[in-house]
């Protein structure tokens, strides 16, 4: 440690350290965050591998908790019948428009309410019993509403991010600098200029942070949906596996929808931070 | 001279369950062309209403807003407003906050573009045109305000507070170029404030207000002997001292009044 330590050092004093102590400075600040990598591939590789020893030598029953060499195997047989793609894609696929059409409507119910105040007071208590309704238990109305379609998963999605989302996108709306609205109106701007020029872009930070809380109410919904009716997807992997008492499988999903829902909670993050790029 | 904005038994109130709050009571006001009129008074005197009833962003309960002889009716492109904050709009850029006015009012031309540009270049804002407000420091930010409100070439400029979110060095020199490039354009400006130094400093005449309801108290031309229009230079006159001490005395004794009551 100390010797690598005195290699960065010289590395720095070679290049952009100013002083002998600037150059100890950078070197501590890099080896800090690489030890805080290493623990942290050190973690996960930990993990699977006290899993692993603790099903060999039959401390944990594997038929219960599985093990992560069956996980994989089973990874490598839903790839070569093809159905490891159509279950992620699936899955993924109504996420995606759980959380997109959750903050749009949501953000379009919004404006309904800020631009009628009234409607917005009068509707006010509906909203919040709605909001602390557990939305989960619609399901039974969706499935017979809807049958026992992608559709039912979809409204599972929706019906759990949509009353938050217009709760805190329209309580953004609200917040909006009251200075900068009497700036607009004193150029004799409609209502629709105020709310194009200054409300709506100058919410985009609220509506952004729905959008991300969005992505994961709607994982939570769309399993939920794929557990009451579906014939693909993770959830229905999950629910399946559990029933012949396949727990690879079982594990096997919950292991995919980890993956998948933390890629796509990045994917989000990184569109957040390109809009808000101007932002502050 | 022509009288550019013209104030008639003008009153406002408003209701709350409480009751009816008076916020001016019958102000007659009248402001020459080119005039540049300081409005002080106590918190809640009402001097901000005035501006808003002058800009037609509020309408007066009774009596009558004149402006170039047209009663005032809702708002329109003769006046414009500088506001206690820049209030730039983060995400559009420095050129895009300066002709957000002429925008609005759908107003935006080739030739618009090219005189708001030159404005910028004119107060020295020019390689700033396509950052945005957060790259730019504070006294910059409310010179590019002021471009804005210079760009929908207004002929009155209502300045509520401009300068009272800046720090002191910045404020000092902001008042100077603000009132320079004010006072060049001869535009019709009212500035309301409660730096009573600023209003000595940068006005021909201070209108203080009485306590809420506000009425006027007093109408005080400034004239200083050093017969400078330049605020910085304008604050060294040796009768500066004195317009502060009556104006000040004024005031107190509206809160005086107003804690005996």
């Amino acid at each position: 440690m100390l010797l690598l330590k005195k290699l960065l050092r010289r590395y720095y004093l070679s290049k952009q350290a100013q002083t002998e102590e600037h150059a100890d400075y950078l070197a501590k600040v890099l080896l800090t965050r690489a030890t805080i990598t290493l623990i942290q591939i050190a973690l996960l590789v930990g993990f699977f591998t006290l899993w692993e020893f603790a099903a060999e030598h039959k401390i944990v029953d594997a038929f219960l908790v599985s093990r992560p060499t069956r996980v994989w195997q089973t990874v490598l047989s839903l790839h070569a019948n093809g159905s490891l793609y159509l279950h992620v894609g699936v899955t993924s696929l109504e996420t995606v428009i759980g959380f997109i059409g959750g903050t749009v409507i949501g953000t379009l119910l919004a404006a309904v309410l800020w631009w009628w105040p009234n409607v917005s007071r009068t509707l006010d208590p509906y909203l919040v019993v709605l909001n602390s309704l557990p939305k989960i238990a619609l399901g039974p109305l969706f499935i017979v509403w809807l049958g026992t379609s992608p559709t039912t998963i979809v409204a599972m999605a929706l019906a759990i991010s949509l009353i938050t989302t217009i709760l805190v996108v329209h309580s953004g709306f609200q917040e909006v600098d009251p200075l900068k609205l009497k700036l607009v109106n004193s150029f004799g701007a409609t209502k629709w200029q105020a709310f194009k020029y200054i409300v709506l872009p100058g919410s985009l930070p609220t509506i952004l942070s729905a959008l991300k809380v969005n992505v994961g109410l709607s994982w939570v919904g769309v399993i939920v949906g794929e557990f009451l009716v579906s014939r693909a997807g993770l959830g229905y992997l999950a629910i399946y596996g559990g029933q012949v008492l396949n727990m690879h499988l079982v594990m096997t999903s919950v292991l995919l929808l980890a993956v998948a829902a933390a890629v796509m909670y990045q994917l989000v993050v990184l569109f957040e931070k390109k809009i808000m790029a101007h932002h502050q | 001279m022509t009288t550019a904005i013209r104030l008639i038994r003008v009153s406002l109130k408003y209701m709350t369950e409480k009751g009816e709050v008076h916020a001016v009571n019958s102000v007659d006001l009248a402001i020459e062309q080119g005039e540049f009129v300081g409005i002080v008074g106590p918190s809640g005197s009402g001097k901000s209403t005035l501006l808003s009833l002058i800009a037609g962003l509020l309408l007066p309960t009774s009596g009558r807003v004149e402006v170039f002889g047209q009663e005032v009716r809702g708002p329109s492109s003769q006046s414009a407003y500088m506001l206690q904050q820049d209030c730039l709009l983060e995400w559009r850029t420095i050129e895009g906050n300066a002709l957000l006015g002429l925008e609005i009012m759908g107003r935006v031309s080739a030739e618009k573009r090219l005189t708001t540009v030159t404005l910028l270049n004119e107060y020295g804002l020019e390689e700033f045109r396509h950052l945005y407000p957060r790259q730019l420091s504070g006294g910059m930010r409310q010179r590019v305000a002021l471009v804005r409100t210079l760009a929908t070439e207004p002929a009155i400029c209502l300045l509520d507070e401009p300068f009272s979110a800046l720090d002191y060095t910045s404020r000092l020199t902001l008042q100077n170029d603000v009132s320079t490039i004010l006072r060049k354009s001869g535009k019709t400006c009212v500035l309301v404030t409660h730096d009573i130094p600023e209003a000595i400093a940068m006005c021909d005449r201070v209108i203080v207000l009485t306590n809420r309801p506000g009425r006027v108290k007093w109408n005080l031309p400034i004239e200083l002997s050093a017969g400078e229009k330049q605020p910085l230079l304008r604050r060294r006159a040796p009768e500066f001292g004195k317009y502060f001490n009556r104006i000040w005395e004024e005031m107190e004794l509206s809160v005086a009044t107003e804690k005996t009551s």
